[in-house]
């Protein structure tokens, strides 16, 4: 239905159309302006005199007119109503010859004189100003993160390189030295070693944490029980010496990035053995369903020291440990390192836990995980 | 049948000092012995191997048995001075063996197909320091047939 009614009523409409806050026109079957409102005066900064019978193209910029009258009356051949929001982002002409962003939409009116068409006219200037403002203040956003990941990545590199040093060094002194040494120098460069050897494991999870987010993933299709049967093996050593129980049962099959996706697993169950109670072998249960909407659910389950409801939210978070190094070892980057896989893959991570019961992660990954950067 | 060497001439393209002195320091604890001699980029090395500007006497700079390359060196980096390497109808025939800190992929494939004979990451600690100058030689030295050098 036409906004104001097949039948006009020449008072009452030249009140509405007055009073709209869009800018109004009515244009006559040959293109010429019979109507207009004071908004497309704001609008355009020409006066109703200078408008009233002319051609609407003199609102067009000139590179848009031979199109705009073949637009035009095409519409009055098959004329159907066009709201706003179908309408298209359009440049209007000023009279000074500027040019103005309008959006615009087209009701065709039939009256006792022929079909007209009202075509109601907002300055989108603004909007279209925010929108740019907004998506360069996004894309400034992003560079600046892509640099940052850029400068973690490289930093870690360049770090590595002095660092092989000190430890070769380190070895040289303690292997052709250690005569010259009393007990208490030989202890100094044991510890000196021993942090080395942290700061190693330290750049290596820090490059492992960015690589997450720097190399380009390779999504194929695997079968998650395979992946897990591969991390078992290489926690073998770990999983016989704790005694420690791992009851896998049936995995969906994902479309994932493989290594990211090990990572995950690798890093999750060997937190699972790690972190048990003292005097109870660790047992971790790992259960998946393929939900309907898509979505995969695979929790790691263990029974071991758990988490304090305090520290939950400081888990996901690099460099974060709960433990002195005397108690557990680790750089306090793997749940770090888990968080960022899944959520590259558009998926979850979340964590239940009792303290002395154990812990329950829960992974939801799409089946089909074409990641967050595609 | 070919004449088997006992002493061996190893020439190590190296910019950094460091990794110089942990270099020679394995070969000394290397069992097979080897002259170790230095360039310190990759445009020393082609000069080196051309006999150019200071490395005209074949006795201070002879032909090496075994070349390790470093990649990340100033002036002409290892990537280039290798593709040169394998470019000439002479010095192609020397064995070539990256050493480096680099494991970017792309490294090691390019590294590859331009000729290098071997790859080989910088160890971490010195005492893998001396088992891979050590693992290398045994190779090179006394397992791997290579062409004739010409001096």
């Amino acid at each position: 239905m036409p906004l104001f009614g097949r039948k006009r009523d020449h008072g009452n409409f030249g009140l509405v159309v007055e009073a709209s806050p869009s800018g109004m026109i009515m244009v006559d079957r040959g293109g010429k302006i019979t109507l207009i409102n004071r908004q497309v005066e704001k609008i355009f900064g020409y006066s109703r005199g200078e408008l009233l019978d002319r051609k609407i193209e003199i609102l067009v910029p000139h590179r848009f007119r031979a199109k705009h009258t073949a637009y035009r009356d095409s519409f009055f051949k098959d004329p159907q109503l066009r709201f706003l929001g179908a309408g298209r982002n359009l440049t209007g002409l000023r009279k000074d010859g500027t040019e103005v962003s309008i959006e615009i939409g087209l009701n065709p009116i039939h009256t006792p004189q022929g079909l007209f068409t009202l075509a109601s006219v907002i300055d989108i200037t603004d909007r279209i100003r925010s929108e740019n403002k907004l998506r360069e203040t996004a894309e400034a956003l992003q560079r600046s993160n892509d640099e940052l990941e850029q400068f973690t990545h490289v930093a870690s590199h360049d770090l590595k390189e002095p660092l092989r040093k000190i430890t070769a060094f380190g070895d040289i002194l303690a292997r052709e030295e250690a005569t010259k040494l009393s007990p208490v120098g030989k202890d100094y460069i044991e510890r000196m070693r021993k942090a080395a050897e942290r700061m190693q494991d330290l750049i290596e999870d820090l490059l492992l944490y960015s690589k997450v987010n720097q190399e380009p993933a390779r999504w194929e299709s695997i079968e998650l029980n395979e992946i897990v049967r591969g991390v078992l093996v290489d926690l073998e050593l770990k999983i016989t010496e704790l005694k420690a129980e791992i009851d896998v049962g049936p995995l969906p099959r994902l479309k994932v990035d493989k290594s990211q996706i090990r990572q995950l697993f690798q890093n999750l169950i060997a937190n699972a053995v790690k972190f048990h109670c003292k005097g109870r072998s660790p047992c971790v249960i790992i259960r998946g369903v393929e939900k309907s909407n898509g979505l995969a659910e695979i929790t790691v389950q263990d029974n071991g020291i758990g988490i304090d409801e305090k520290n939950i939210s400081k888990i996901f978070k690099p460099f974060i440990r709960l433990h002195s190094r005397e108690e557990y070892e680790g750089t306090g980057m793997g749940l770090a390192i888990c968080h960022r896989v899944v959520s590259r893959h558009g998926g979850r991570l979340t964590v239940k836990s009792k303290p002395g019961e154990g812990t329950t992660f829960t992974i939801e990954l799409p089946v089909s995980s074409r990641g967050v950067d595609e | 049948m070919i004449q088997k060497k006992v002493d061996f001439t190893t020439l190590l393209a190296e910019d950094d000092d460091d990794d110089y002195l942990l270099t020679s320091k394995a070969f000394e604890g290397s069992p097979i012995k080897s002259k170790l001699y230095r360039v310190k980029d990759g445009q020393e090395l082609l000069d080196y191997l051309l006999r150019k500007d200071g490395y005209t006497s074949p006795a201070s700079s002879p032909v090496p048995d075994l070349l390790l390359l470093d990649l990340n060196m100033p002036k002409k980096d290892g990537r280039e001075a290798l593709k040169e390497m394998k470019n000439h109808a002479v010095l192609r025939h020397i064995p070539v063996v990256i050493l480096t800190t680099s494991n970017a992929v792309e490294d090691i494939v390019q590294a590859y197909e331009t000729g290098a004979n071997s790859y080989v990451r910088k160890p971490l600690g010195f005492d893998q320091y001396i088992e891979t100058i050590r693992a290398i030689s045994y190779y090179w030295f006394k397992i791997a047939e290579v062409p004739p050098t010409k001096d």
